[in-house]
């Protein structure tokens, strides 16, 4: 099946971590995903998202951040880019305590984590990073068949 | 957001998203009325807020701390069904009381 896809360039802006929240959301809503998965992909986008322009591009209004986003038959695949600094150890990183922001409390990948189904995580210091993240519905609704007698 | 002050409870109602472009106005508003009231007990009325994430969700933390540090207690009031998941993800629940209604806030 062909996928639906939609790439996104954004400026690396807080305010754009809703506007990308609601442009996965939009195509999310596509597919089977309940409400309650529809809001853990916001939270999940949210987090990538917001490493990037935070973390990423340590608030540079300047940068850009990549979303790719595409639904293929019932799984959505996220995908957030950044060309910012990167991040030196990944594994460390994913640790729950991990963050450099002591009010965020390292809660970003936690959420990414145990909100999608998978989540890869691509990173080289200097060159940036590629966040990428799939979710299918869990109670997959048939195709409806017509009206029934 | 509106603030409520009660004695020694500051009560504020949320409303829309708590998030990075919000979290740090949020932060400003809360530690600038606690210190201008007195007041040493926090409760946070979520019924209007229709999104929160990590960012949101540090801030909350934050002020449980600073909160608990001086002595007080914090509260969360309304919790919305759909961010249930993610604010006990967070762990908020196990550190502050879930109260449905600000009727159930003890008196300051």
């Amino acid at each position: 099946m062909d996928a639906n896809r939609v790439e996104l360039a954004i400026s690396s802006r807080p305010e754009n971590v809703g506007l990308a929240r609601v442009v996965v959301a939009a195509l999310a809503a596509q597919a089977d995903f309940s409400i309650a998965e529809i809001e853990e992909i916001k939270v999940a986008v949210s987090e990538a998202v917001t490493n990037a322009v935070i973390h990423g591009y340590q608030s540079r209004p300047e940068a850009t951040v990549w979303l790719e986003v595409a639904l293929r038959g019932g799984d959505l695949e996220v995908a957030v880019i950044d060309r910012g600094c990167g991040i030196t150890d990944v594994e460390l990183a994913r640790r729950p305590a991990y963050s450099s922001d002591p009010e965020r409390m390292g809660m970003g990948f936690m959420f990414m984590e145990n909100f999608m189904d998978s989540l890869e995580i691509h990173s080289a210091p200097n060159e940036g990073t590629r966040v990428v993240m799939h979710k299918r519905p869990a109670v997959s609704v048939p195709p409806a068949t017509g009206e029934r007698v | 957001m509106e603030l409520a002050i009660s004695g020694k409870n500051l009560v504020v109602r949320v409303h829309g998203v708590l998030d990075v472009q919000t979290a740090g106005d949020f932060r400003r508003r809360i530690v600038e009325a606690l210190s201008e009231s007195g007041a040493r007990n926090l409760y946070l009325n979520l019924s209007g807020l229709t999104f929160v994430d990590s960012s949101g969700l540090g801030v909350i933390l934050g002020r449980f701390r600073q909160v608990t540090e001086s002595g007080g207690t914090m509260g969360l009031v309304a919790v919305p069904e759909q961010l249930m998941r993610t604010v006990a993800m967070g762990g908020l629940p196990k550190l502050m009381p879930l109260m449905a209604t600000e009727q159930q806030i003890q008196a300051g």
